[in-house]
């Protein structure tokens, strides 16, 4: 019979209709995003950062702004840590590369701002860091504390990067 | 020009029709020149190029870490699996070898977004064809694998999640629900879609015996993936040439030999079975590894060595291949993609000519293009 294969597709349209609902009912219902979440805004602990510009380095996008300046003991500090997020594609490159896990993305999506001079973020001026944290690039402890080699090559010493303890929060 | 009479014995005279590139059925903006006799399309000519960003230059112009989000915007609807031609590449001039937990993680993240991609590509398949409500269901479907790769990576689909050496990260319990949810969803989903589609009538007279493709033509003009394996032709590359650790498991490889528009919808649906199997299996292998390194060792600054080199793996589009050539600099000299709707389209100017237009929008949905391929 022409049409029986039409009414099958229609009673499974049916009984989908009727099935539980599945989208979340934004804005009353937050969606639920991963702890890895790769998104939304940045966040700076200032105190641990070394200003060693690695973060700006590993961006593909240039999307860092930063400028340094040296104290009376010599100590590089930063003056300017501008996320300039409308050329950020979230790659968390950045984050990885940060050799004192102090940069860290947010868990944030609901980033839009009406005017586009808001959308770059000044880290100095806020460093976000009561936001809640993703752990995405978060380091994984090290399994067992590695006994020190005796005589250390450079090129070693590039491969196996000295790893902050600390897991995932 | 032809400017006879046609069949019903009117006069008509060819026309140019421009197919796209803003067409929802052109599946982004691919753009047809479709030169037509009355209702009937006598030539096209395919344009594209709308898309282009010049993603080879921009790898050529940044290290090798930093290319690598960018080739998740070839394929975007299968991040991952873009990354690894590139990665493959690189690793061959570096040398280096990769652990076999991060391999297994490379096949199952590939794995899953190949699933995730085939929804799309059944989806928006029936969605061309005029029922909507078809492509709810498999982009549900989809979330669920999108879900595996965000608690995985913290990106849904720009993941850039393989690295050279290993992969970004290990999974976590966050991922293992998303994977179990996935696993409970899909054979549902399959045996309903399956009602919801098959027998329509509609959609069968509509693909059956349009855009058929022999074997020979097939592989005259490249084809790969699925769309080369709906005309009869058994060549995948996971089982014929495989790479990473796809020698360790069994790959069934479903064929077709119809070559038509309903072949190619046949084809991707019995494919999503396999992958799901594959997902599983790989899974469970996984879970055996003894948790480890995934990352090989490897300098934080790369610069391999001068040379060339190629790698090629089957994306759920076709084969994607990447050629990276390297001076011993902190960039690659010269990057070039082999991507397979690209070569895949080039068989429209032989298939179409001869059917309706909106026989056309049936050929271009049963190929499952992505412009962001395309054009590069
Ligand atoms: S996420 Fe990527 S693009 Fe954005 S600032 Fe970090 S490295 Fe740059
Ligand atoms: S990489 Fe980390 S420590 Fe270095 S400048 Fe950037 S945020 Fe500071």
């Amino acid at each position: 019979m022409f049409g029986k294969g039409i009414l099958k597709g229609l009673g499974v349209t049916v009984k989908e209709a009727v099935s539980p609902r599945l989208t979340e009912k934004y804005p009353e219902e937050k969606p639920h995003l991963p702890t890895r979440w790769r998104g939304g805004m940045f966040a700076l602990d200032q105190e641990a950062c070394i200003s060693c510009g690695l973060c700006a380095m590993a961006c593909p996008n240039k999307v860092i702004r930063q400028k340094f300046e040296k104290d009376e003991n010599n100590k590089k500090y930063c003056t300017e840590f501008v996320m300039e997020r409308q050329y950020c594609l979230y790659c968390g490159l950045c984050v990885e590369a940060c050799p004192k896990s102090c940069l860290h993305l947010t868990l944030e999506f609901e980033t839009a701002v009406y005017n586009s001079a808001d959308v770059p973020q000044d880290l100095l001026a806020n460093n976000n860091m009561d936001k809640q944290l993703s752990t995405y690039g978060a380091k994984p402890p090290l399994p067992k504390p590695v006994p020190p080699r005796p005589a250390v090559s450079p090129a070693a010493e590039v491969a196996a990067p000295d790893l902050p303890k600390g897991g995932e929060k | 020009m032809n400017t006879e009479t046609n069949k019903q014995g009117r006069y008509s005279e060819v026309y140019q029709l421009n197919f796209g590139p803003q067409h929802p059925s052109t599946h982004g903006v691919l753009h047809m020149l479709v030169e037509m006799d009355g209702e009937t399309c006598i030539g096209v000519d395919t344009k594209i190029g709308y898309l282009h960003r010049g993603m080879e230059k921009l790898l050529e112009s940044r290290t090798y870490l930093q290319g690598l989000p960018y080739t998740d915007r070839l394929d975007y609807l299968a991040g991952v699996n873009n990354n690894l031609p590139y990665v493959l590449a690189v690793e061959k001039l570096l040398g280096v070898e990769v652990p076999a937990r991060a391999s297994l993680l490379r096949m199952l993240t590939c794995e899953i977004m190949r699933l995730a991609s085939y929804m799309v590509g059944v989806g928006i398949y029936i969605m061309d064809l005029g029922a909507v409500s078809g492509v709810f269901y498999p982009f549900q479907e989809r979330e669920y694998a999108l879900d595996c790769m965000s608690a995985l990576c913290g990106a849904r689909m720009t993941q850039s999640y393989i690295r050279y050496g290993g992969v970004q990260a290990d999974i976590n319990e966050e991922f293992d629900v998303a994977y179990q949810k996935l696993v409970a969803e899909t054979p549902r989903f399959i045996e309903m879609y399956h009602k919801l589609v098959d027998e329509n009538e509609i959609f069968l007279r509509r693909t059956k015996g349009i855009g058929v493709i022999s074997a020979e033509d097939a592989m005259d003009y490249a084809l790969t993936g699925p769309n080369l394996r709906a005309s009869g032709v058994d060549y995948d590359l996971r089982r014929d040439a495989p790479y990473c650790l796809y020698d360790r498991f069994k790959i069934e490889v479903p064929v077709l030999t119809a070559g038509d528009c309903y072949a190619r919808y046949v084809q991707r649906m019995l494919e999503v079975e396999k992958i799901f199997q594959l997902i599983k299996e790989i899974y469970a292998a996984l879970k055996e590894e003894p948790a480890g390194e995934i990352m090989a060792k490897i300098p934080k600054v790369l610069k391999p060595a001068a040379g060339e080199a190629y790698a090629q793996t089957e994306n759920p589009k076709g084969i994607m291949g990447c050629l990276v050539a390297s001076e011993g600099k902190l960039n690659p000299l010269r990057v070039h993609f082999r991507r397979p709707s690209f070569d895949n389209i080039a068989i429209f100017e032989k298939i179409m000519p001869g059917h309706k237009v909106a026989d056309l929008v049936s050929i271009i949905a049963s190929f499952d293009i992505v412009l962001g391929e395309i054009d590069g």
